[in-house]
């Protein structure tokens, strides 16, 4: 299968990554390799009826109550950030 | 190095001092690791947090705890939380961070008595089975250190192999303790999904991720199991503590194992088909009855699995933005801060994330993912079929020993490839082993034992068996 650089940069820039140019190039040889190499799984569903459905096998996800309760401690975590000021995080301008 | 039975029966019984064990670990690993490079995280704080562990463990003796595993020191692989010690998952994006909070296995191994001496090398974020994508360098094989130790937990493996400690805490998302283990000789388990908490363990691939713990012989990575198997209310998907039961004892004669019959049409090397084989010659001769089982689907098992984990991958790792924890790199806008921290991933991580990004997307999702996900389905039914006529089922644990560093990088298919053993055990959940059944060109073989899942202790104890009867 074959993948384009700038389909590489698409995927990236939806993956909130930023490329060098140099691997752009490997991404966009070694995604089509990957890629063929997953197309294997079309054999096997050639061979199931039209009707497949992959959601009614396996566990469904499990739920819980939502009861409050203690949890971390928010100044502990807030040490966490690599920028913080008090209580709050700093982050660059949100809206410009 | 003495047994971990040993060790705790010296440390409560008075006969060594308190820190005996751990200052014979500490000695080992400055003696090898500049060379091998299986523990990351050796500063002025490790060694305070070594003090405070071995304090603490002098106030639960004198108040008489069961402790059993005192003064024992582990190794604890670097993508699992640890209040005391950073925690980087061999990644930039994770340097300096040091978690508020001890992952559950961790509280549970330092409430028995453990204590924790360093961090594990491993492959960025888990992902990989060379131990070659870790950012802080290549961990080396013990056994011939132009070698991979495996991975992703190829520190773990190689700190055990070499003598640094006796035990080390995994994790295995598509074979990351057996892999390594069976590269390095030593035993890797990785539990049913869910008998061990994964609170505290940085998420990879969710549906797939078990902590397991790699040891110097079976029965010493069963005292591991014990001590941190719990229920954990904080975790959605750990099972309940009646779940796994106790197995029930059987003599080897009364065993029926069955071999995967499609790993024939598996490439592999000739020196570990040939160990194999000796293993089957063995149990044969033990009595146990071995047979053929079939899983027809097995040779879709690798690309169901990366699809699944790649996608789960790319959901997990959106959380490490520069924001609220890890390094976090200059920008201008928000948008470049997110871009530039991210920028700090390796190339293999990148990939992952890139693929799994792409295979949930609108329009490829049912020709990806929904189909990788049915296969999973027919995986199990598979399974459990094969375990209504069989204890357990083995195969090899890799189709090949350890290859040299820097042989494989270029080749990711092949790379991924070479976990066909072993991810079917994560995508259905299932309780495996590996343990060592010999050495083909001076290299450790690993044979892997399968069972139904919650049968853990039934597991165990037939691996038990074959490392102490057919082995000896």
């Amino acid at each position: 299968m074959k993948i384009t650089e700038d389909q590489v940069e698409k995927i990236a820039s939806l993956a909130r990554l930023r490329l060098e140019d140099s691997e752009v190039q490997l991404f966009a040889r070694e995604f089509g390799q990957i890629l063929d190499f997953f197309s294997l799984i079309d054999e096997y569903h050639d061979q199931l009826d039209e009707g497949w459905r992959a959601d009614l096998l396996g566990d469904p996800t499990p739920e819980r109550e939502d009861h409050p309760r203690e949890g971390a401690d928010p100044d502990a975590l807030i040490q966490q950030s690599a920028k913080h000021q008090g209580r709050a995080i700093l982050v660059p301008k949100i809206l410009e | 190095m003495d047994t971990i039975s040993q060790i705790t029966q010296a440390i409560v019984g008075g006969d060594k001092p308190l820190d005996f064990f751990v200052n014979q670990s500490l000695q080992a690993i400055a003696e090898k690791n500049p060379e091998l490079n299986c523990f990351m995280s050796l500063d002025d704080k490790g060694e305070a947090a070594i003090a405070a562990q071995l304090s603490e463990l002098k106030k639960k003796l004198a108040l008489g705890q069961n402790l059993p595993l005192a003064g024992v020191p582990i190794g604890v692989k670097d993508n699992i939380c640890t209040r005391d010690f950073e925690t980087t998952a061999a990644s930039k994006v994770l340097r300096g961070f040091r978690p508020p909070f001890d992952a559950f296995v961790v509280e549970k191994l330092k409430a028995a008595g453990a204590i924790v001496v360093g961090k594990l090398n491993l492959d960025e974020f888990a992902m990989g089975g060379s131990n070659e994508t870790s950012a802080f360098g290549v961990c080396r094989n013990p056994h011939d250190p132009t070698r991979v130790p495996g991975g992703s937990s190829g520190g773990a493996a190689a700190a055990v192999a070499a003598g640094m400690v006796r035990v080390a805490v995994g994790s295995d998302t598509g074979g990351s303790v057996r892999q390594p283990a069976s590269f390095c000789g030593v035993v890797g388990f990785k539990p049913t999904y869910g008998a061990l908490s994964r609170r505290g363990l940085i998420a990879y691939g969710s549906s797939l991720d078990q902590v397991g713990p790699m040891a110097a012989t079976v029965a010493e990575a069963r005292q591991l199991f014990r001590v941190m198997r719990a229920h954990d209310p904080l975790d959605a998907t750990s099972l309940s503590d009646k779940a796994l039961g106790d197995g029930e004892e059987k003599s080897l004669a009364r065993l029926k194992i069955g071999v995967i019959s499609e790993i024939d049409e598996i490439e592999m090397e000739a020196q570990v088909r040939r160990g194999f084989q000796k293993s089957l010659d063995a149990l044969s001769s033990l009595g146990v009855q071995v047979g053929k089982a079939s899983i027809p689907s097995l040779r879709y098992a690798i690309p169901a699995y990366y699809i699944l984990a790649m996608a789960e991958a790319s959901a997990n790792l959106a959380r490490y933005d520069g924001i609220g924890f890890g390094a976090r790199s200059a920008g201008g806008s928000l948008m470049e801060l997110f871009m530039n921290t991210r920028a700090e991933f390796g190339f293999e991580v990148k990939k992952r994330i890139m693929i799994g990004s792409y295979v949930l997307s609108a329009g490829y999702y049912d020709a990806y993912y929904d189909k990788a996900s049915h296969i999973r389905g027919s995986l199990a039914e598979e399974f459990a079929r094969a375990f209504q006529d069989f204890d357990a089922l083995i195969c090899p644990t890799t189709p090949n020993v350890a290859y040299e560093v820097g042989s494989k990088v270029d080749d990711s298919v092949s790379m991924y490839k070479d976990d066909i053993f072993t991810v079917p055990s994560n995508l259905c959940q299932l309780p495996s082993i590996s343990v060592p059944c010999g050495q083909g060109e001076g290299l450790p073989i690993g044979l892997q034992f399968m069972g139904p899942r919650c049968g853990d202790y039934d597991l165990l104890r037939i691996a038990g068996a074959f490392e102490q009867h057919a082995l000896s």
